[in-house]
This record gives structure tokens, sequence and C-alpha cells, in this order.
């Protein structure tokens, strides 16, 4: 058998596959290049436009002719974001400590308990991500005010209480939660039930500390809500007593035109917290993700 | 198969408990619900009281005692006013007599106010004082829920003299008196802005005129040759030249026709009169203007500003509240042109212009609370305090004797002086009830109708446009409680 002449064909086809893969990839990262720039243009915008004149960014420039870094300094002060930025902290973190609590055990109910129409309580938690948030709003409104039922203090207007409850139980959370939960092998809460495990020993000792993913997930859609949250902090604040950030951002748009430079820089100072939390959670996020069986 | 059953169930359970909460939630508090019935504007069953009856044989207000604590929702944002409103309460709650306590809280936008105003109405909840449209104040006043300033305007020992009376620039007095409501007066203003040409003197140079136009003629002319002919100092890469640029804006429409002679609304038969053949020749003018290539559409929020400062466009018709934008947005190169503003061209022997701006109003409560309400926006009001308020907010007064301690503002700003000027040929958009859906639904689709299509047929699309405006506008008369 004469394999003279196969040798340059397979190195041939060899050196067509290497260059078909290369094409592959390069076109591949190219494709990657363009959407890592689409996506960071929008930071680069927000970034630029806080160091520019407000004269620049009517007009549109990419770039600062000269950096205003005193624009930080402006915003922070106009916005009064010293003390929003406190309000929002504390606001935040109430609603996150009541949002996992709630979370957590019905999640863990629904996932783990049989009991008397849990399909049908699970169905009717279901129903309620599928009401849209404006609609939701005047109804929620009185009910804060304490037109529909009674409250302590008779409203919560202008109240911590307004900001952070209605916020604390979730349903898409406790679905996520669940659907983690439910995957849990019985084999382990059988184990730790010959060990004397109740269902809150089981769930505080076993379940949550393989669970840090989706809780963390949880975290992470609750803090960006919360710290992100305008139009109800807007509605049920007449004064700046819980004003949170992004209301105060709000302060930069007048009826003849925005202040978006200062805007912009009070932008990039609301951001930091995200970014932090985001970098901080971001391996567990991702795992929530994939193990719930969520897609973005 | 059950499973899915008791699913199915339990989401029509669910949907029905839903769609039952938002139909109660709304039929409460909105007066701007579908009506049942419709009737005449003028036929609307509301309280009438003339002004100078108040103070007759028996005082209604001789033993009412002012309301020691007062709230004011307003929207202004921005240290600067923000400082300027805390002063003014500050110090009206150190000098008033009557030991009244103003607390200024800020409620959002003018959006966010209305929104928040409407579900509260007629309930002790309300604030004492608030900030609103006159438009926006109509609507309230369909659930009666407003405080006619009448009662108190001419009172003797609380109201306002001849002179204090006088001194508001006519239209801006005249602006908060509702004629569909019997001319109860729902507001007072605190602060104005208007409509103005913003035009590039450097541009008109080039192009060889010396000074802005006055007529729709010459504007016409210039705005022609200037989309043939750019601008040497305009921003290399900035948008092509043109001469006229229009935002699809209710005001923009107002101030057309108005320059025309026109109005948007007949006050004695109380209807909309979009169709005027005012209005007709104005927007006839605008279409022409599209159709030879001398215009264009804004086609993002604050455009003309952009093109403007960028000297791709020559004139912009805006808010008066915008001279620091367009004043930034020329300066931002460092070479900046020869800029000012006028009067909008007009046919009319003098200009008209259109001014508007939110008053402060008072939701009926109790004697009490309105009395200190009163009490505190005739403070608000008067001359000294409106000065300072004017420069600290960017707006032009409404007091006429206010220009007497403005000469440092017109020195610095003599675009300002400019604009400040023409003050006195204000007149102002109709403060009806569902203006706001006029607006956005009627007024702004047509005018988006008659630009994009050179061959429209701007008196029939007028003609459709009055008819939905004022069935728009007896809609909301048959609420009237």
């Amino acid at each position: 058998m004469d394999n003279s002449a196969a040798l340059p064909t397979q190195r041939k086809e060899k050196n067509e596959n290497q260059a078909g893969r290369i094409v592959g990839k390069v076109f591949l990262y190219l494709i990657l290049l363009i959407g890592a720039v689409i996506f960071i243009f929008p930071f680069f915008w927000m970034i630029s436009n806080s160091l520019m004149t407000l004269g620049e960014t009517i007009t549109r420039q990419l770039v600062p002719k000269v950096p205003q870094w005193v624009n930080y300094k402006e915003a922070w002060d106009q916005a009064n974001f010293s003390k929003y930025f406190v309000n929002s902290v504390l606001v935040t973190l109430g609603t996150l400590t009541g949002l996992l609590f709630t979370s957590i055990l019905a999640g863990y109910a629904f996932g783990r308990i049989d009991f008397k129409g849990k399909n049908i309580l699970f169905g009717i938690f279901l129903a309620t991500m599928m009401i849209p948030e404006s609609v939701t709003l005047i109804p929620n409104y009185l009910l804060i005010r304490g037109n529909i039922i009674p409250l302590p203090g008779g409203t919560w207007i202008n109240t911590y209480w307004a900001l952070t409850i209605p916020f604390m139980a979730n349903a898409f959370s406790i679905f996520l939660l669940r659907q983690f939960f439910a995957q849990i092998p019985d084999e382990l809460w059988d184990a730790a039930r010959i060990d004397g495990c109740d269902h809150l020993r089981f769930l505080v000792q076993v379940v949550m500390p393989i669970s840090k993913a989706p809780i963390m997930t949880v975290l992470l859609f609750g803090f960006t809500a919360s710290w992100n949250a305008f139009q109800w902090p807007l509605l049920v604040t007449t004064r700046d007593t819980w004003r949170p950030l992004m209301v105060g951002l709000y302060g930069f748009v007048q009826e003849a035109g925005p202040y978006t430079h200062w805007l912009m820089a009070g932008a990039v100072i609301t951001i930091i917290p995200i970014l932090i939390v985001y970098f901080l959670t971001q391996k567990q996020f991702t795992q929530g993700i994939a193990t719930t069986g969520l897609k973005g | 198969m059950r499973r899915t059953s008791v699913l199915f169930v339990a989401v029509i359970l669910i949907a029905s408990l839903v769609l039952g909460a938002c139909a109660k939630a709304t039929e409460a508090p909105a007066p701007t619900e579908a009506p049942v019935k419709t009737e005449a504007p003028t036929e609307a069953p509301v309280v009438t009281e003339a002004p100078t009856e108040a103070p007759t044989e028996v005082d209604p207000w001789a033993d009412v005692v002012p309301a020691k604590e007062i709230v004011w929702w307003h929207q202004h944002t921005g240290s600067k006013r923000e400082a300027a409103i805390a002063k003014i309460v500050e110090d009206f709650n150190k000098t008033n007599p009557y030991g009244i306590t103003v607390k200024a809280e800020y409620a959002g936008s003018y959006g966010d106010i209305f929104n928040k105003m409407l579900p509260i109405l007629n309930t002790p909840d309300v604030p004492d004082v608030v900030v609103g449209y006159q438009n926006q104040v109509a609507t309230y006043q369909l659930a009666n829920a407003m405080f006619d300033m009448n009662e108190l305007i001419n009172h003797p020992k609380y109201g306002l003299t001849k002179e204090e009376q006088e001194d508001f620039f006519p239209g801006f007095f005249a602006q908060d008196v509702l004629s569909l409501f019997n001319n109860q007066r729902l507001g007072l203003a605190p602060n104005r802005s208007m409509e103005v040409m913003y035009y590039n003197m450097d541009w008109l140079k080039e192009l060889g005129y010396d000074a802005p136009p006055t007529t729709p003629e010459q504007f016409k002319e210039m705005a022609c040759k200037a989309a043939k002919t750019p601008f040497s100092g305009a921003t290399e890469g900035a948008a092509s030249p043109i001469g006229y640029e229009l935002s699809i804006d209710t005001s923009r429409f107002a101030s057309w026709t108005f320059a025309f002679g026109g109005d948007m609304f007949d006050y004695t038969a109380n209807q909309f009169t979009l169709n005027s053949d005012a209005a007709v020749q104005a927007w006839t003018f605008i279409q022409s203007l599209f159709a030879e290539g001398c215009a264009r559409l804004v086609t993002e929020n604050y455009g003309d500003q952009t093109d403007f400062g960028n000297g791709t466009l020559l004139f912009s018709v805006g808010s008066s509240s915008g001279l620091p934008y367009y004043g930034d947005a020329v300066a931002a190169d460092g070479t900046p042109f020869e800029w000012s503003v006028a009067a909008i061209p007009h046919t009319t022997p003098d200009p008209v212009q259109n001014v508007y701006g939110a008053s402060v109003s008072i939701p009926k409560s109790t004697p009490e609370r309105e009395l200190a309400a009163w009490l505190f926006v005739k403070y608000y009001t008067s001359a000294d305090v409106n000065a300072e308020w004017a420069k600290a907010s960017g707006y032009f007064p409404v007091k006429q004797s206010v220009a007497a301690k403005f000469q440092d503002v017109f020195d610095a700003n003599p675009a300002y002086k400019t604009a400040f000027d023409l003050l006195k040929f204000g007149k102002f958009e109709p403060p009806v009830p569902g203006y706001d859906f006029v607006r956005d639904n009627v007024i702004e689709p047509v005018m988006t109708n008659i630009v994009d299509d050179p061959t429209a047929d701007v008196k029939a699309l007028l003609d459709q446009a009055n008819i939905d405006a004022n069935a728009i506008l007896a809609e909301q008369m048959a609420q009237v409680k």
C-alpha cells in the first residue's frame, strides 16, 4: 500500500480543519467583542457624561474636554445623597432580612412538606407573578395608608415600614427556592429524621448550607430590586425622612431638561454597591440560576 | 388531569379576585373614569360665590382661627430651589403673626402629585397647599374638592389689596379663574414660564439678516435659507443644517396658534376651538415649512437644544426655563456664538406669547386649615418673596413691580430680560379638566399627521380634533359633583 499520496491529503485536510477552527474562533471572538462593546458602551457613556459640563452633555460629546471631577461632589451635595444613601442601605437591609426569612420558610414548605391544598396555594402564589406591578400600585398604596385594614400607627406613609414590609415576601423568590428545595434527595431527610431532626432543624442545619447558591440569587435579586426601587418610594414618601437614593436622583430631571452630568455622576455613585454585591455573589448567582433550572 | 383541573379552577379564582380588587381600587377615587352621561359644561352644578360677596353682613371668617400647622406639597428639587423654598417657609414660620407653621414636602413631579391627590380628595389627608397645573386642579374640582380663593382674596382682613392684585401680570392673575366652574379662583400663580423663539444671531448675520424675524413670512424665508446654507461655526460631524425643529408638544401647537391670532378655547361657550381660522393658518404654515425642507421634527427629548448648541439649528421654540440649557449648550465647545430669544413670529399687531406654569392651590379641608393655607399663599406670592423665589428658581416672577428688583438679573442675562419684557403679551392654554388627554391623545397625533404628510388636509384634521377634544371635555364635565 502506498501511503505517500495519502499523507499530503491528510495534512491538507488537517490544515483545512485548523484553518476552519481558527476562522470559527475569530468569528466567535468577533461576536463576543461586539457583544462586549454593546454591553460596556452604556457604562462608558455614563462615566463619560458624569465628567462633562452640562453643555457637553447637551451637545452629545463622546468624551469630556476637561474631566469635571467636581460633578461627583456637586451631585452628592445637590441630591442630599449623604442622607439618602443611609436611607437606601437601611431600607435594603430591612427588606432583605424579611425577604430571606419568608422566602426560605415558604419555599421549604412548598418544596418539602405535604399539606392539604399545597398545589392550589402554590398556584395562587404563582398567579400573583402574572399581575403587573402598575395594577397593584394604587391598591397597595391604599393598604399602606390604612384605608383597607387598620394599621398600627394609623398610616404608614412616610415610614420605614411602607418601604420595607410590602417587599418582604416575594412570589418569585419563593418559587425559586421551592424549585431548589424540592430537588434535595429524600434520603437526606430520612437520615436527618433518624437523627431526630424536625423540619426546622433540617432546614437550618442541612438544607440552608447546601442552598447557598439559590439563597444568594434571591439575595442579589432582592438587593437590586430594593436598591433600585423608585416608583413606590416616590409614592409613599412625601418628606425626605426615608427618601432613598433613586428618588434623590430624580431631582436632577427638571421640566426644561435633565442635568445629565449630575444625573450620571449620581448614577455612578448609586451603582457602586450593586457592583460590589454582584462581584461578591456572582459565583453563587450563576450556580443558583443553573441549579434551579431558571434561564435569564 | 385532576391536578390540571384544580390548577385551572385556582387560576380562574385568582383572576376573578384580582379583577374584583382592581375594580374596587379604581372605582373610588379616579375622576377620570368613563362618565355615565354627558352634560353641557356650563350646566355644571358647582358652588358659586361672587368674589365681592364674601365679606357681607356676616363674615364667615370672623371667628376662624388659622390652623397651627399646615402641609405644602411641591415638586421643586435641586439644592438651589429647595434651599429657596426652605428659606421662604422658614421666614413665614418665624414672622407670621398667627403662629402658623408650614411644612414643605417634596411630593414628586407634577404627575406624581396629581396621582397622589386623586385618591385623597375630600379626605382629611389632603395637603393644605398643593402645586398643580390649572387643568389638574380643574380635574380635582370635578369632585368639588378645591377651595375657591374668591372667598378670601377680597377679604378686608385677610385678602389682597387692589394694588396687590393689580401688581400681578393680568394674564397670570386671570389664569386660575376657571370659567368652567363659574369663575371660581382655584389657584394663585407664584411663577411662570413662557414659550419663546431661540435664534442664532451669528448665523442670521451670515445669511444676510441683522435681526430675528417678527412675521411668519420672514421666519420661513430665513429658515429655508439656513437649511441650504450651513453655519460656519457648526460643530463638525453634527446634524445637517435646518431652519426650525418642531417638537411634538401641545404647547408648540398653542404657541403658533396664538401667534396667528387664535385661541384654543372659547371661554364664553366653554368649548375647544382647535379648528379656528388662525389655527388652520398656523398649521398650514408649519406644514409648508416641512414640505419645503426648511423644518424637521425633534427626534429625541431636548434634541433641539443639542442641535442649536451645535450650530445646526437656526430657530427653536421652547420654554424660557430652558434658557440656562441653551446657554450651556452654546458655550460647550469653547467658541460660543451670539444667540438670544425673541417673540414667536406673529401675524397680530403685538406678539402673543404662550405662558404657563403651575399655581398653588388649596384643597378643601376645614376653615381653619383653609385660612392658614391662604395666608401662606398670600405670603408666597407677595412681591418681595416673589422676587426672591424667581431669582432662585430661574422662573419668571408674576408681579410687575419685581422688575425694579431685577436689574442685576437683567444685566447678567440679557436674554432673560428680553423674555421678561414679553410677559405682558401672555396668553394661556385651556385650564380645563381632561386637558392632558386632549394634549396627548388628540392634539399631538394631529400635529404629527400634519407635518408628516404635506398633502394632509389641515382643516379637516383640526375639525376632527376639535370634535374629539370637546367630547373629552363633555365626558369630564359629566362627572362634576
